[in-house]
This record gives structure tokens, sequence and C-alpha cells, in this order.
């Protein structure tokens, strides 16, 4: 079986791309989660207490609190305060 | 599972390092994203895997049956099982309340209707659940049968390909339409990074998650759903509007998903078709329909259209009609309600009249591709799309007839129409120039960032599309089909 895609963006792109290390691929997307979790961590947190009543509720509150009081000691939840400030100012 | 959720952030920090991690082992590797796949789909109703996993042994065994059937009428009789089976099932689940409301109209037109034999009719068909993208999957799995059918490729290699590709979760609910001959031979070839587009990649989903969660989101919630559910206290100007952004909504939030689609899949070395390709900015209603759902109007073209007879001989008439059917089927595709069918006759007699336009124009010299032509064009493009749009979200017809009266009122002031909406819009329709491959510098750029601060990057900007938001996520409007 060797039916590969008609040419398009992605199968250009792919011939064209640069080599990449796995290293490089964790560390981006980990920079990535843990950066979002910390400037989210507020949010997160107000989101897991809305959910249902239940075992899953409690599992993700609980998840959720640490990233919650690290965002909130270091100042990172400020920013996404700021971000959403921006949209209730212009109604 | 939504992909503008945490869930599926979560979701994804687990498949993604495992589907690296498990890239040299390749059988173990097609399990463990079927599993991943089959979950992604039972978030949701886990009972319906059961419906997936039926489809793809079928429509497996149907496959195999045609590549090796001795007669061309044993592979027609498959073939023809394969179809009635897959279209039954899509006709119980999406169009058996439908078809019993027009059977039960038409029999109270004949006879005096006797409501209590038709009590318990009604109350089965109530109670059917329409499993998420049923429609996707299904066609997709058509497609399959039909090529092996037609000899355009062979069989999976096993059962498990096939199911992985029908499962495949990152299209696997709102499309794109990716077909076998796309797909599955990706999944028997070794993953490389060395192929991983993490510039593409990350513009596509961030893109997409900016089109979905600020404009569409914000859209529906200021003026569409108002709008639509009310129209009688509206005037023309918030009526028009509301259409328009409406337009302007569902292409942000199908696009959007089809991005977030190709995106993921990129992540994980695979890469799919485009779906959408600027479709507003077409001077024509045939250029809009090569640029909008594009899976699903070459779907339509190569399995209904053509053997249809197509565009080719017969005379104009015939190719009419095969439009026409072509499109009114592909509205049903969408729902089971009137209102789909009007926005796909709509559409075919477009096309129709356009053909016969186009050559009556060419045939006297009249190009029409001139600055100013073309802008008149894409204007009359938009609004007959608009129009169309207008049937597609009125649930009734009457609903439609509330529309027209209100958009006839020019007197009552504006209430919706607000600066924020008015941007919004305008935003949502310069998104069609993330389409294609015209911000492919910008991808490169990204790509060639370092890795922690493409991640750094991401997340900044991810934060910022959600603050910007509505609270809350509203599902992807092609969920429901």
């Amino acid at each position: 079986m060797t039916n590969l895609p008609k040419s398009d963006v992605g199968e250009r792109r792919a011939e064209q791309s640069a080599g990449r290390s796995f290293r490089s691929v964790v560390m981006a997307v980990s920079v990535f989660y843990i950066t979002a979790a910390l400037l989210n961590g507020r949010a997160l947190h107000e989101d897991a207490k809305k959910r249902e009543y239940g075992k899953v509720r409690d599992v993700w509150v609980a998840v959720t609190r640490p990233l919650n009081d690290i965002s909130v000691f270091l100042q990172l939840d400020h920013f996404r305060e700021g971000v959403e400030s921006l949209r209730k100012e212009n109604p | 599972m939504n992909f503008a959720t945490v869930d599926f952030a979560v979701f994804f920090l687990v498949v993604f390092p495992l589907c690296w991690a498990l890239r040299d082992r390749t059988h173990l590797w097609k399990w463990f994203m079927l599993a991943a796949s089959w979950f992604f789909y039972g978030y949701w109703n886990a009972s319906f895997v059961l419906l997936l996993a039926g489809s793809s042994v079928l429509n497996d065994w149907a496959a195999m049956r045609i590549h090796h059937g001795k007669t061309p009428r044993d592979k027609r009789l498959i073939l023809t099982l394969a179809v009635l089976l897959n279209i039954g099932s899509i006709a119980f689940y999406k169009y058996a309340s439908f078809l019993l409301e027009q059977v039960f109209w038409v029999s109270s037109k004949v006879t005096e209707p006797n409501l209590e034999a038709w009590l318990p009719a009604f109350d089965f068909v109530s109670g059917i659940i329409l499993p998420v993208g049923i429609s996707f999957f299904t066609f997709q799995a058509l497609s399959y049968v039909v090529d092996v059918y037609r000899g355009r490729m062979k069989p999976a290699d096993s059962w498990l390909d096939f199911a992985l590709y029908l499962a495949f979760f990152p299209q696997l609910v709102a499309g794109p339409i990716v077909r076998a001959i796309d797909l599955v031979g990706q999944l028997a070839l070794p993953k490389r990074l060395e192929n991983l587009d993490i510039g593409r990649a990350g513009f596509l989903i961030l893109g997409g998650l900016f089109k979905k969660v600020v404009i569409a989101n914000f859209l529906a919630e200021r003026i569409v759903d108002p709008v639509f559910a009310r129209p009688d206290l509206y005037g023309a100007v918030d009526t028009l509007f509301g259409v328009y952004a409406y337009a302007i909504q569902i292409y942000c939030d199908f696009s959007a998903y089809s991005d977030m689609a190709i995106g993921f899949c990129l992540l994980m070395g695979f890469h799919i078709p485009l779906n959408f390709d600027a479709p507003y900015l077409s001077g024509s209603i045939q250029k809009f329909w090569r640029r909008w759902h594009i899976s699903l109007s070459s779907f339509l073209r190569d399995y209904l259209y053509i053997p249809l007879g197509g565009s080719r001989g017969k005379g104009e008439v015939t190719v009419a009609k095969n439009l026409i059917v072509t499109f009114l089927l592909g509205g049903l595709w969408h729902g089971a309600g009137w209102t789909f069918i009007v926005w796909g006759a709509l559409h075919g007699t477009y096309l129709t009249v356009e053909r016969f336009g186009s050559t009556f124009f060419l045939s006297r010299g009249v190009k029409g591709d001139g600055v100013v032509l073309m802008t008149l064009r894409r204007f009359m493009v938009w609004h007959l799309v608009c129009l169309s749009w207008l049937f597609f979200r009125c649930q009734e017809f009457g609903d439609a007839k509330e529309m027209f009266l209100s958009l006839g009122d020019w007197s009552a002031p504006s209430q919706m129409v607000t600066w924020s909406v008015l941007v919004a819009i305008v935003v949502g329709y310069a998104t069609q120039l993330l389409d294609g491959s015209r911000c492919e510098k910008v991808w490169d750029r990204f790509a060639r960032l370092h890795p922690a601060l493409q991640g750094g990057v991401a997340a900044v900007l991810l934060t910022v599309v959600l603050g910007l938001g509505p609270k809350g996520v509203a599902p992807f409007i092609y969920f429901q089909f």
C-alpha cells in the first residue's frame, strides 16, 4: 500500500522541511504547556469549579489548584486579566 | 471532544509524545492511535464507539470482498450492499424523524390521521440520538469502498489500518472528509520528525482557535443568535448584518475546525488536504465551491455529479439536472430539513444560471475579470451565498419568512450593530487571507525560532485568544452534521 496524497501544500512542505531533533520538539511542546498552564492557571481553576459535581470535577479542581496558586503567586494571572479587561472595556 | 477545551489539551498532551515514542513500533503505534481515537469519540457518548467499530468492520469486509470478487456482478452486488448499509445508517440516525414527519403529513392530507396509531412511531424516532460526525465518517467509508471498486486503490493492508483511517481523531467528527487514498498510505509509512512542520501546525492551530473563540463565538453571542431567534424584534439593518455575521461565523467556525484538524495531523506527522481557500473572495459560485468545504464538494463531484453524467454530453438540461440533484443531496447531507434542501437548491440553481450566463457572455467576448467587474462579481457572490445561509441557519420556513419581513423594515433603529460587531465581521472576513499557503513566510519564520521561544510565543498567543473570546466553549457548528 503506497497510496500517497496528491501534491498539496503539506506534501510540498514535508519534502522541504529541515531536520528537527526529538529534543527540540519536546522542548517546544513542554514550554508551551507549562507557560500556557501558568498564564491561565486562575481561569483553569475557575472553569474546573464550574463543572458538574462529581469525581471528575474533584480531579480537575485538585489538579488546577496548584496551577492557580503558582499563577497568582507569580502574578502571571494578570496577563490574562488584562486581555479580558480589554474585551470588557469594548463591548 | 472539542479542540477548544482543556479536556482536549490534556488528551493531546498524552497522545502527542506517545505517538512519537511508539513511531518505530508500527503495529503498537496503530493500536495506540486507534484506542486514542476511539477514546476521543467515546468521550461524548461511549456507546457510539460500537457504531464506528461496526462501520469499520463492515466496510473493510466489503472492500476485501470487492477486491477479491471473481466476477463484476459479485463486486457490484457487494458495493450495492455496502452503499445501502452506509446510507441506511445515516438515514436511520439522521433522517428517520424527518421522513416520518413527511409521511405523516402526506397521509394526513389523504385521510383523517389516527394520532394514537402514529404516536409509538413518533416516540421511537424522538429517542434516536444523532451520533456526532456520522455524515463525515460514513462518507469516508463510502469513498474507500467505491475507490476499491473502481480500482483506484487497493484495500488497506489490514482491518487495523482501515479502522484507524476511519477513526483518526483529528478529522473524525467534523472533517475534512479525508479520502482513504490520501490517508491510508500514510499510515503504513514510518513517521519521521524531519517531516514535522511545526511552523505551519502552530499557525493553523492558533489561527483556528482565534477564528473559533474570538470571532465565531463573539458574533454568535452578540448578533447572530439574537437576530435569528427573534427577527421580529429587529429592523433591516440588524437583520442584514445578522446574516452577514452568520456568513462570517460559519466560515470562522468550520474553517477553524478544519485548520486545527490539519494542524494536529501535522504534529503527528500526517498531512491532509486543505478544506478552505478564501471562499468569500471568489468571483463566481463555481469558484466558491472550489474553495468552500473542498473535501465535500470534491466528494460530491467525484461520487455523485460525475457518475450522474457530470457536465459532458447529453445537453445543457441534463447538466442542469445533474447540478441541481447533486446540490439538493448536498443540502440534505447537512441536515434533515426543508431549509437545508432549499439551501442546496439555491446553490444548484446559482451554478446552473452561472453556467448558462458565462457561456452567453464569453461568446460575446465579455470576460469580466477587470478590477471593477471582479469587485462586482465578488459582491454578488457574497450576497447570493448570504441569501442561502439565511435558509441554512433558519429551522423553519416561518423563521426565514420573518427574516425577510424584517429585511423590509428600514425604519427600525439598529440595536445590535456595534463597533465591535463591525470589527469582528471585517476581521473575520480578513482571516480568509490566512488560508492556503498565503502566510508561508510567517510559518517559516516561526519554525526558525528557538524551540523554547516557539513554545512561549504559542502559549502567550493562546492566552490572548482565550482572553479575548466570550466565556465558555460553544460546540463547532458542523458537529451537528
